[in-house]
């Protein structure tokens, strides 16, 4: 008489059939995902479009450190810059001087000269909101206004401050959004 | 151990695994470009997947959510949602190795980014128990066959 122990041939059978159902949880999750957003797309409140072109972000960008970098500053690369920029909701503020600013600058950018914070800041601050990304930037890569300003800006509640180290420069090089404002001192956007 | 097996306390685990996961995964099927903004910020994921993610991962986490709580096709469900988290908590540990602060999708230099993304970590792995208790003892129950 031979015994035949079915107990291993059970467990496989056991698992290949949970294995079935996941593949079966997954194809009908996918078609219920796929049915809503082509539903959506044909109705106001849009679904999404099945090959929008995101940029290709994920090779790391090496970021030069600037010469008084402290471990705390977040650094944005010339290609996050500008994914913020794209994205809409964060404020750009140039640290250069007034002139600096009024020959170019960054599209939408407001202007808070970091040599006169105690001039412009009262001005300034309302425009911001603590929940918001702060972009700062100046001029090359020999300006550190930047720096000095994300950290001020951190201190006093901002917390989402990243500095755009050689902002301008690399921005303008790029050939990206930029804007001039002719006689016009302080905050313009 | 005897007691894990108890279908009660097996029940607990689903109805966590569950519920975590309808929770999650609601505001992403009702939001998709928020959601495929979120995918696009972990810097892995090749361009031409990223809307096809968001717009069916969340209704596959919404459909095995409700399947564990309900019952049917449990282990399944619970082989989706266990290997979800194990996904994440990978891809989480590669993302806060690569200094990369997902709520800006930026590299980024700043320490407190690394520990945000711990605590989402640890939120990850202790969740794992559930899906593993039910991986191991959950039985669905037998159907009784008919003997003529």
């Amino acid at each position: 008489m031979v015994l035949l122990d079915f107990s291993g041939c059970e467990f496989i059978l056991s698992a290949m059939k949970t294995l079935g159902d996941a593949i079966l949880i997954l194809i009908i999750g996918a078609l219920i995902g796929a049915a809503v957003n082509t539903i959506r797309n044909s109705t106001p409140a849009k679904g999404l479009a099945w090959d929008t072109p995101w940029p290709d972000n994920r090779q790391k960008r090496e970021l030069e450190l600037p010469p008084s970098y402290q471990p705390g500053d977040s650094l944005l690369s010339l290609e996050d810059a500008y994914s913020f920029y794209l994205r809409g909701n964060a404020i750009f503020i140039d640290a250069r001087e007034s002139n600096e600013y009024e020959e170019g600058h960054i599209k939408g950018a407001i202007n808070l000269p970091f040599e006169q914070w105690d001039t412009y800041w009262e001005a300034v601050r309302p425009t911001l909101d603590p929940k918001k990304e702060i972009v700062a930037y100046c001029g090359g890569l020999d300006c550190e206004l930047s720096l000095f300003m994300a950290r001020e800006l951190k201190q006093l509640g901002f917390e989402h401050s990243f500095i755009f180290f050689g902002g301008w420069q690399k921005w303008n090089d790029a050939s990206l959004p930029i804007e001039k404002s002719e006689g016009s001192h302080g905050i313009s956007q | 151990m005897g007691f894990l097996s108890d279908r009660r306390l097996l029940f607990i685990s689903r109805l966590a695994l569950g519920i975590i996961f309808i929770y999650a995964s609601y505001d992403k099927a009702l939001n998709p470009l928020a959601f495929a903004q979120i995918i696009h910020n972990y810097r892995i994921t090749p361009p031409s997947l990223i809307n096809i993610s968001a717009i069916t991962l969340p209704w596959i986490e919404l459909l095995a959510g409700m399947l564990i709580i309900i019952g049917f096709r449990v282990k399944g469900a619970n082989l989706i949602l266990g290997g979800l988290l194990v996904f994440y908590i990978i891809l989480l540990s590669v993302t806060a190795a690569r200094g990369i602060n997902i709520n800006c999708g930026c590299f980024s230099t700043s320490a407190s980014v690394r520990s945000n993304l711990v605590a989402v970590i640890i939120r990850d792995v202790v969740f794992l128990p559930f899906a593993l208790h039910i991986l191991l003892f959950y039985r669905p129950a037998r159907r009784r066959r008919a003997i003529s």
